[in-house]
């Protein structure tokens, strides 16, 4: 527990009997980048919440670099810098002056740090916050963040309304500063092909649960897209099997281990196994948020007949 | 930090208070310079019954009107400090700053009841100062202990509507509330009255402030002073309760 | 040492760097001693994370094709590789087969995938003496 940045414990969060966070053990190691992962109110938002101390959870508990949520919540909030998913500020306030009133919290803020991301996100200092677009709220805040020189980075949509130049910048300081100085940063976004680029941990959260949580290049090693050609083809998920599309005689496969042994075992059966391949992590993550049976062409009379039997 | 914050956002608040009172103020003044003012010093004697009517009737009109300046101001800080949190959503940022949220419920609830002090002491040092001067000798001390009872009613408004703005998440509730609580206490002693009690309201505080600072030596339970400074410490005590224990 | 990497590709990051970096120095522009960027400056170029650089490091290091001084900094092998051949032999077969599978799926001759082969090996060797003339030009 002593290298692990956030350790969550079934962590419940209920809201009027729905329940946002359910049963949440989330895992972020010291120093890593970790891709918290999920559909519009999956829970990423409340989980970071109950972390921040900005609400309290229904049960379980959580540390956050060794010090408990709730209790010790002002020595976890001395070490965190966090962005939330709304930016915002004091709206009266220019950037300037946000600066001034935010260092006087934390000791180990950096003049320096402020100028140099000023100036690389092009932030614009002295115009009310409340006058400024969404891109450049979004670097303000980030701005903030930064200058703490914290151990532990919360950012929720850190790159909300930045152009493809602002994004860049944004993943070239979290390469360098944040990871090449060995914080903890902890990311819930929906650009997942900038996670993919930068995280080396993933967490996969759906309906207040954890789907999935691996290193990125495990889950990328494991995963694999099987398309075989057969008669007969096994068509019904498993442990392993995250997804079954078939069209007549062809079959996909969405795998999440041991694909080779998959594949082994459909050739015994008699069929072409055509193709294993890698996904990216954007299908990755579709296919495991996706509920509904997907409807192709080949099990869409199943499908039918199974809903008009049940009638 | 935020001490700074709050007084940033207040200042035109408190400014725009410090000139209505100053200006009330100095109105009762030139009051009294014309129409010549109660037994303990005389200026001018009044000429005619109409005159002296017509400067009682002014008189107890500028009183009351600095009591509503005052109460007037202690709503609008009480709401306005706090409720300015709620209103742009910035306790989000606030409470995820390091800091207990009891300072910054108290420092908040400081910088208003500190802006209350100056207008009130303001208004009571404006009239001591242009009596003195208009009499030409120093006026009686015992106006500066008109600023006690004032405080302590303005105080209690104060607090009350900091905690009901809270409570309720938004200067206008807050406000609404402050104001529904003074037009109760305005009745309320009335009510008593028929059920053989007696009770002091804030209304109470203000006419007694009011009568200090015109020299008279009205009297005052001082227990009703201890009463309400308590009353005033439980509504910080339960914002303080309220915000710590508030989803954000 | 310009590096270029396609996060969604199916080859994993650290193995694009790997491949990258050994092609570098099979085509001479990396010679012997030569340092690389470090970890951290090359984690930035490429806005990817620090770790995944690392990896490829390291696994280039256990395959003695780089080394790492104990200050920090992370140079080309002075002797390339000192394996033995059977386990040179053997790293190589894997490539081997891919390249002998899919020649054969697309109905070449055993001949024609064998001069593509030798093609290969010529341009890098070309390549080689290019930057050997430019590094002689440059002295």
């Amino acid at each position: 527990m002593k290298d692990m940045a956030i350790w969550a414990e079934k962590l419940v969060k209920v809201y009027s009997q729905v329940k946002a966070v359910d049963q949440l053990s989330l895992h972020v190691p010291r120093g890593s980048v970790y891709g918290f992962l999920g559909r519009n109110g999956a829970g990423k938002t409340s989980t970071i919440r109950i972390l921040m101390g900005l609400a309290r959870p229904t049960a379980g508990g959580a540390t956050v670099l060794g010090f408990a949520i709730g209790r010790e919540q002002v020595a976890i909030l001395e070490r965190t810098a966090y962005v939330s998913e709304t930016k915002i500020l004091y709206g009266g306030l220019t950037a300037q002056e946000l600066v001034r009133f935010t260092r006087g919290f934390y000791p180990n803020w950096s003049n320096d740090a402020v100028a140099k991301y000023a100036r690389t996100f092009e932030t614009p200092m002295d115009r009310p916050f409340a006058k400024l677009s969404l891109g450049n709220r979004t670097k303000v805040c980030l701005l903030l963040a930064l200058a703490q020189r914290a151990d532990l980075l919360i950012l929720d949509e850190p790159t909300s309304g930045l152009d493809p130049v602002g994004v860049d910048e944004f993943q070239r300081v979290v390469a360098e500063d944040l990871a090449g100085e060995g914080r903890t940063v902890l990311i819930s976004s929906h650009q997942l092909a900038d996670i993919e680029r930068i995280a080396d941990w993933v967490g996969v959260i759906d309906h207040g649960r954890l789907l999935l949580e691996a290193r990125l290049d495990d889950i990328k090693s494991q995963f694999r897209l099987i398309t075989a050609a057969g008669a007969g083809l096994p068509q019904g998920k498993s442990a392993d099997i995250v997804s079954v599309n078939s069209d007549g005689d062809f079959c996909k496969y969405v795998v999440r281990n041991n694909a080779e042994a998959f594949a082994a075992e459909l050739r015994n059966q008699g069929a072409t196994v055509t193709d294993v391949s890698p996904l990216g992590l954007r299908e990755i993550f579709l296919e495991l948020v996706r509920k509904e049976e997907s409807c192709t062409s080949g099990n869409a009379g199943e499908i039918a007949a199974a809903v008009s039997s049940s009638i | 930090m935020y001490f700074w914050k709050c007084w940033r956002d207040s200042r035109g608040r408190f400014v725009i208070n410090l000139m209505l009172v100053s200006a009330i103020c100095a109105l009762v003044i030139i009051m009294e310079a014309k129409f010549g003012g109660p037994a303990s010093y005389q200026m001018s004697k009044p000429a005619s019954g109409v005159e002296n009517m017509w400067a009682t009737v002014g008189r107890m009109v500028l009183g009351g009107l600095v009591s509503l300046v005052i109460l007037f101001g202690a709503l609008t800080f009480g709401a306005g400090s706090i409720g300015e949190e709620f209103k742009e959503q910035t306790l989000g940022f606030l409470f995820t700053r390091p800091r207990r949220r009891r300072f910054l419920v108290w420092t908040c609830w400081l910088v208003g009841a500190c802006e209350l002090l100056v207008v009130i002491f303001l208004g009571v040092v404006v009239i001591f100062g242009g009596l003195t001067y208009l009499s030409g000798r120093v006026y009686t001390w015992r106006l500066l202990t008109a600023v006690v009872p004032l405080l302590v009613g303005a105080l209690a408004v104060y607090t009350m509507t900091y905690f009901m703005t809270a409570v309720a998440r938004s200067s206008e509730k807050g406000i609404s509330f402050g104001l529904g609580i003074l037009m109760i206490d305005l009745l309320l002693p009335v009510a008593a009255y028929f059920w053989h009690r007696q009770l002091t309201s804030i209304w109470d505080f203000m006419r007694t402030g009011c009568a200090w600072a015109a020299g008279s030596a009205r009297a005052f339970p001082v227990e009703q002073f201890i009463i309400y400074a308590a009353l005033t410490m439980g509504f910080v005590l339960g914002a303080q309760l309220v915000l710590e224990r508030m989803e954000v | 040492m310009l590096l270029h990497i396609n996060p969604s590709s199916g080859v994993p990051i650290y193995l694009q760097i790997e491949n990258q970096v050994k092609h570098y120095i099979a085509s001479g522009a990396l010679g012997p001693g030569e340092a690389l960027s470090s970890v951290r400056q090359v984690a930035a170029d490429l806005r990817i994370n620090p770790n995944t650089v690392a990896r490829a490091y390291q696994n280039l290091e256990r395959d003695g094709v780089l080394q790492t001084v104990p200050g920090g900094r992370t140079y080309v092998a002075e002797n390339p590789t000192g394996l033995l051949k059977s386990e040179k032999i053997r790293r190589l077969r894997p490539h081997a087969r891919q390249m002998a599978v899919e020649g054969t799926q697309l109905r070449l001759d055993p001949q024609e995938i064998i001069d593509l082969v030798w093609q290969e090996l010529n341009a890098l060797e070309e390549a080689h003496e290019r930057h050997g003339d430019l590094g002689r030009k440059a002295r």
